[in-house]
């Protein structure tokens, strides 16, 4: 039998850590829904902001202003990419677009490797070994932190995406790029936005992640992993739909784990995944095309 | 003599090594309405493309304001006045009334006017203004093409191109469409290349029409002119 306790305390945990695969997936979200284009480097892009951070945290510099800076950093990184890459195969067939952005990915992971070593580490922040009771449940600070930030960059995003002009535009050109050439929108621009922000949050996650977890410079992978099924949870290119979709299989995970060997919690939260699929092929929270 | 408003000069046009226009030439001058007509697949669309820069042609140029502005992006033509009313609409489905307008405004030249001009096209269209929060892709074809439309006046044009504003539309309104575009001109000072098949309606508001056949234009003239050829009245009057 499980005890409610536990469940409760499961479940919380779950969404603190979901609240990171929210942000993963919702820049994917934000690329996919503006560009069409999937970026398989996207849990690379994380893992540069972890790294930024982490390179910051070694400088003296607190990981919460890290990963302020592991944003700004990525998008620079994004911007570039888009600028020197992307752009140039955004008319392409599908297949090219993924082994581009697939070679992008091996290009990140492999080139950190080769540049720092395949070590892992750790930031180890004032705040990393503090916990807050809360009747029967124990929460750590740096998941609480990455929670809070999580909802504020969410909140943040939406006020940029509803209710600021450029925003608009950005939704604008994800409906009709030719349309919104017409309405003096350059496009281009917009593809820069969308890449720079999606890669921007994707390190910022990375970094506020790196609070009580590991870098390496594999970590992407399996980020990157959820960050699809979180898309495709939360229909396709729905940015808001994504953020609920991570947050849902946090929640799954970390529940699982109570049933099952928790070895295998991943494995469960893809089984899950497949069974909503089959049966709702648009994802939770899309109204299909 | 002052330079005409808009002048495109034997453009030719491919989709891949299809070619859609044959060196194509044709002026639209500061207060004209001018209707450009012909057929399915005769390159009316392309041509309206190819002047607000959607498309690049092979050969030829395309002249504003006695500036070549062939290899101008589309959306800075846009900052130069000219609007385009694509075919089918083009509204964003998935944004509100509201913020279809609001896009249109994305320009210098339109934002600076924006709460003014949205007044104008709240008073020409009612609708608009009641439905301003509901989803575009939830309005009726009719109320679509108003926010088309909407969307093009809040841009501030000087020159106005609409491409079939009438497809689509029950005969009333394809009519009150048709006639909108003269009252636009006459009203509010907009320069008009109306593109139609409706040749019947159109040369009733245009001052001058050109009619383009397979990617050539073949007729030239004022509707008078026009309507007192056999071949326009055969072939597109069914007289
Ligand atoms: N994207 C495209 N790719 C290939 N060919 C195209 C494309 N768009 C148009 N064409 C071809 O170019 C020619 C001109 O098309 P265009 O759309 O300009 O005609 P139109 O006069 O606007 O016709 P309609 O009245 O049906 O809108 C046609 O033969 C059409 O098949
Ligand atoms: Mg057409």
């Amino acid at each position: 039998m499980v005890a409610a306790v536990d469940l409760l305390a499961s479940t919380v945990d779950g969404i603190l850590i979901g609240s990171i695969y929210a942000l993963v997936g919702v820049g994917l979200a934000l690329i996919w829904g503006v560009m069409e284009i999937i970026n398989f480097a996207h849990g690379d892009y994380m893992m540069l902001g972890a790294l930024t951070a982490y390179f910051l945290y070694l400088a003296g510099i607190d990981p919460l202003v890290g990963a302020v800076a592991a944003f700004v950093v990525v998008y620079a990184l994004g911007v570039l990419t888009q600028r020197a890459v992307i752009n140039r195969i955004l008319d392409a067939p599908l297949l090219t677009q993924i082994a581009v952005t697939f070679a992008i990915l091996l290009i990140i992971r492999y080139g950190v490797e080769a540049a720092f070593g395949p070590y892992t580490r750790r930031i180890a922040s004032w705040y990393a070994n503090v916990y807050y009771h809360v009747g029967p449940l124990t929460i750590p600070l740096p998941k609480l932190i990455a929670f809070i930030v999580s909802l504020l960059v969410a909140a943040g995003l939406y006020i940029f995406l509803f209710k600021t002009d450029t925003g608009i535009a950005l939704r604008a050109t994800s409906q009709n790029r030719v349309v919104a050439e017409l309405m003096g929108i350059n496009v281009k621009r917009m593809y820069d936005l969308a890449f720079g922000i999606g890669v921007g949050i994707a390190g910022l996650a990375g970094a506020i992640l790196a609070l009580f977890y590991p870098i390496f410079p594999e970590m992407g992978a399996f980020f990157a992993l959820i960050a699809f099924i979180v898309v495709v949870l939360g229909g396709f290119g729905s940015v808001f739909g994504a953020y609920l979709g991570g947050i849902l299989i946090g929640v799954i995970e970390s529940v699982s784990a109570l049933f099952v060997n928790p070895a295998l919690k991943d494995v469960v939260a893809f089984i899950i995944f497949l069974l909503i699929i089959l049966v709702k092929p648009t994802g939770l929270f899309g109204r299909g095309e | 003599m002052s330079p005409k408003l808009l002048e495109v000069d034997s453009i030719e046009v491919f989709y891949g090594e299809f070619q859609a226009l044959f060196g194509v030439s044709l002026s639209v001058d500061k207060g004209e309405l001018v209707a450009l007509l012909g057929a399915n697949g005769a390159g009316k669309t392309t041509t309206l493309r190819t002047i607000s820069g959607i498309l690049r042609p092979r050969r030829g140029r395309i002249i504003w304001r006695g500036k070549d502005i062939t290899d101008t992006p589309a959306y800075k033509r846009v900052e130069m006045g000219i609007s385009h009313v694509p075919e089918g609409r083009g509204i964003f489905p998935k944004l509100t009334v509201y913020e279809n307008l609001r896009v249109a405004a994305y320009t210098k030249r339109a934002k600076e006017k924006f709460s003014e001009s949205l007044e104008m096209v709240y008073n020409l269209f009612p609708r608009l203004r009641e439905r301003r929060n509901q989803l575009a892709g939830t309005l009726s074809g009719g109320e679509q093409q108003m926010l088309a439309i909407g969307r093009a006046l809040i841009q501030r044009p000087e020159l106005l191109m609409m491409d079939e504003p009438s497809l689509g539309l029950a005969p009333k309104l394809a009519r009150e469409v048709i006639f909108l575009a003269k009252k636009l001109r006459d009203e509010y000072g907009i320069t008009v290349l109306l593109v139609e098949q409706n040749v019947r309606l159109s040369l009733k508001v245009a001052d001058r029409a050109y009619i383009l056949e397979t990617g050539r234009i073949v007729m030239e003239g004022t509707p008078e002119e026009l309507e007192k050829n056999p071949k326009v009245r055969e072939a597109y009057l069914g007289i």
